[in-house]
């Protein structure tokens, strides 16, 4: 049984930290903002790459996804939402560059996967899996991939969810359902139980 | 809890998304129920495989340089924007004097400014670009929200379009067009108005109301034959009767002997004193009435000219009344005329001929004093009077000033 995630005492402590450095970025403090993106590169970077599948473009539109944050930090009123808001920036990102060039992403898959065979020695051995999953995950549906992606890679709430693609939680909660039972299907070799 | 529920919560469950009465629930009947707890390790075992999925990518340093760079830059197109040199400036300074003219607000003339710098800077970066934003469509726009800013686009257009060649038609315009005395001379060539007093009884002149010089218009009937009122005495009292002629001073080259005696004769039809006539008369008895079966009034004065001191509407004292022969002025321009009618009567009696009236063509614009010299009677004459003080003209001038101009107008009868 998965354990609840909670928030620690010190999560709480940080998080107050960070809404400290998401007022000071807002009031155009460039050494706040590079604070914050050291904190939500990663995250971001590899959320955009679970949905876009290629590492050039993902930083392409991580890159956008920063400066287009900092454009409009302003427009933030609620700072504690300031993760869910940076996601849900990017997802809006991907969706733009999905539809500009949804055909071409599938062709550079392969390529992608010779590049990242060099990987860690313990995980090796799961590359396979690793592999078929990413390749399962990519062939979603885009929404399903979203919330999928969201939920099960970056173990967000429904609740941040909803906050960050704007839909409801009931929407949610089908999409992942439906994306559970396609990867089931897919990835039926490769779990055993 | 069934199984058929327990299914439909599972999932979450495994998240740790339930509330925990239904978590407890859920693992009540999980410890039960062994079909339940194989999908639950089903489900278990597939979270953990993609909890263990890890992306391998890492952030590359150059990244924070490439969103510096970008921020940076934007922040430069920012400035650019604001401190816009662009010489749409001199078009918005042309501008700015009639618009705060026609808006107040200083307000609404900043946001004037910011839309219009924008648009036009816009505009001179790349026109091809500007057209396709201007139509391509808005997503977020609903269709009547986007049929709402089409119109008001080109509401807002208009107006100013409007607006401005207003602005420039009123600057160029001369100022003889719209100035307000011009309006006023050609009212003066409104219809006039016949005399009531010629054929209402209401205006009755007072019995006193005579001098050595006026003539009193009156009708005959209302008049009762007192000799008192048409002597040549110098009156007790003066009362101004409306139709009763001003004091004009006659130009000196008019010669005495050659002017006819002015006459003013009405006919009265009903014949109640038939046979008897009352002259007012002159000095030199050339005030005659050449009606001689009708009761009339005829009244004179001391030359024999319509004048006296009364007081009229339309002439002042002082003017100088010329000769519609002078060659000096500039003659009378008659606009429209009308022709009299035949009464009945007349009709009957076939009378036909000429009424002659004598009239003076008013510098302002009117036909007054109107005379009667040659008399056709039957309501003839009326009618000639009621048509002549119809006619409209454009007054004589001399020298540039308008001047009264006395002429003869004759109206000729004829029976078909």
């Amino acid at each position: 049984m998965l354990k609840v995630p909670l928030l620690t005492k010190t999560e709480v402590s940080l998080s107050r930290e960070m809404l400290d450095v998401v007022t000071r970025s807002q009031q155009g403090d460039k050494e706040a903002f590079h604070h914050l993106f050291r904190r939500y590169s990663k995250p971001i970077l590899s959320f955009i790459y679970n949905l876009v599948g290629e590492k050039s473009l993902a930083e392409e539109l991580a890159q956008e996804t920063f400066v287009r944050a900092y454009k409009n930090l302003n427009n933030l009123k609620d700072t504690s939402k300031f993760s869910s808001w940076l996601f849900g920036i990017a997802k809006n990102i991907v969706k733009e560059s999905l539809k500009e060039s949804y055909t071409n992403q599938y062709v550079e898959l392969t390529e992608i996967d010779l590049e990242t065979l060099e990987t860690p020695d313990k995980k090796i051995i799961n590359n396979e899996l690793n592999q078929a999953i990413k390749l399962a995950v990519l062939e979603l549906n885009e929404d399903w991939r979203i919330v999928f992606t969201l939920k099960m890679f970056h173990q967000k709430s429904y609740e941040e969810i909803a906050e960050i693609t704007g839909w409801s939680i009931a929407k949610i909660k089908t999409d992942l359902h439906r994306a559970r039972l396609e990867l089931r299907t897919k990835l039926q070799n490769y779990i055993v139980l | 809890m069934k199984c058929a529920e327990i299914l439909l919560i599972l999932e979450d469950y495994t998240y740790g998304e339930l509330p925990d009465i239904d978590s407890i629930g859920v693992a009540a009947h999980l410890r039960d129920c062994s079909s339940c707890l194989e999908k639950y390790e089903l489900v278990l075992k597939e979270n953990e495989t993609f909890a263990d999925y890890f992306t391998d990518i890492e952030v590359n340093p150059k990244l924070w340089a490439n969103v510096q760079k970008c921020i940076s830059s934007e922040l430069e197109l920012e400035d650019l924007k604001n401190t816009n040199s662009f010489p749409q400036n001199q078009t918005i300074s042309l501008i700015k004097p009639v618009f705060l003219e026609f808006s107040e607000p200083q307000a609404l003339w900043k946001r004037l400014v910011t839309v219009l710098d924008t648009t036009l800077s816009d505009f001179s970066s790349n026109p091809k670009l500007f057209f396709q934003n201007l139509f391509q469509e808005d997503r977020l726009l609903t269709r009547d929200k986007k049929y709402w800013r089409v119109g008001r686009n080109i509401a807002t257009f208009l107006w100013l379009f409007s607006l401005i060649s207003y602005v420039s038609v009123i600057e160029n315009l001369p100022k003889s067009f719209y100035q307000k005395e011009e309006v006023e001379k050609i009212v003066d060539l409104a219809p006039l108005t016949f005399p009531k007093n010629l054929t209402s009884k209401e205006n009755q002149p007072s019995q006193n109301n005579s001098n050595k010089n006026s003539i009193i218009l009156s009708e005959s009937n209302t008049y009762k034959g007192s000799s008192s009122s048409l002597t040549n005495q110098e009156p007790k009292n003066t009362v101004s009767n409306r139709y009763s002629f001003p004091n004009i001073s006659m130009p000196k080259d008019l010669p005495d002997s050659n002017l006819p005696s002015l006459t003013f004769g009405i006919t009265n039809d009903n014949g109640a004193n038939n046979g008897s006539s009352d002259i007012a008369g002159s000095k030199d008895g050339k005030g005659k009435s050449g009606l001689g079966e009708n009761q009339s009034i005829v009244q004179g004065s001391e030359n024999g000219y319509g004048l006296g001191t009364g007081q009229g509407p339309q002439l002042l004292e002082g003017d100088i009344i010329y000769n519609a022969n002078d060659t000096n002025i500039i003659p009378v321009r008659v606009l429209s005329k009308e022709k009299p009618r035949y009464t009945e009567e007349a009709r009957q009696k076939q009378i036909e001929g000429k009424v002659i009236l004598l009239v003076i063509f008013n510098k302002n614009g009117a036909v007054t004093n109107i005379q009667v010299i040659s008399s056709l009677g039957y309501g003839l004459d009326e009618e000639a009077i009621k048509t002549a003080s119809q006619v409209k003209f454009l007054p004589a001038t001399k020298n540039g000033l308008n001047v009264s101009v006395r002429a003869r107008l004759e109206y000729t009868f004829t029976l078909f």
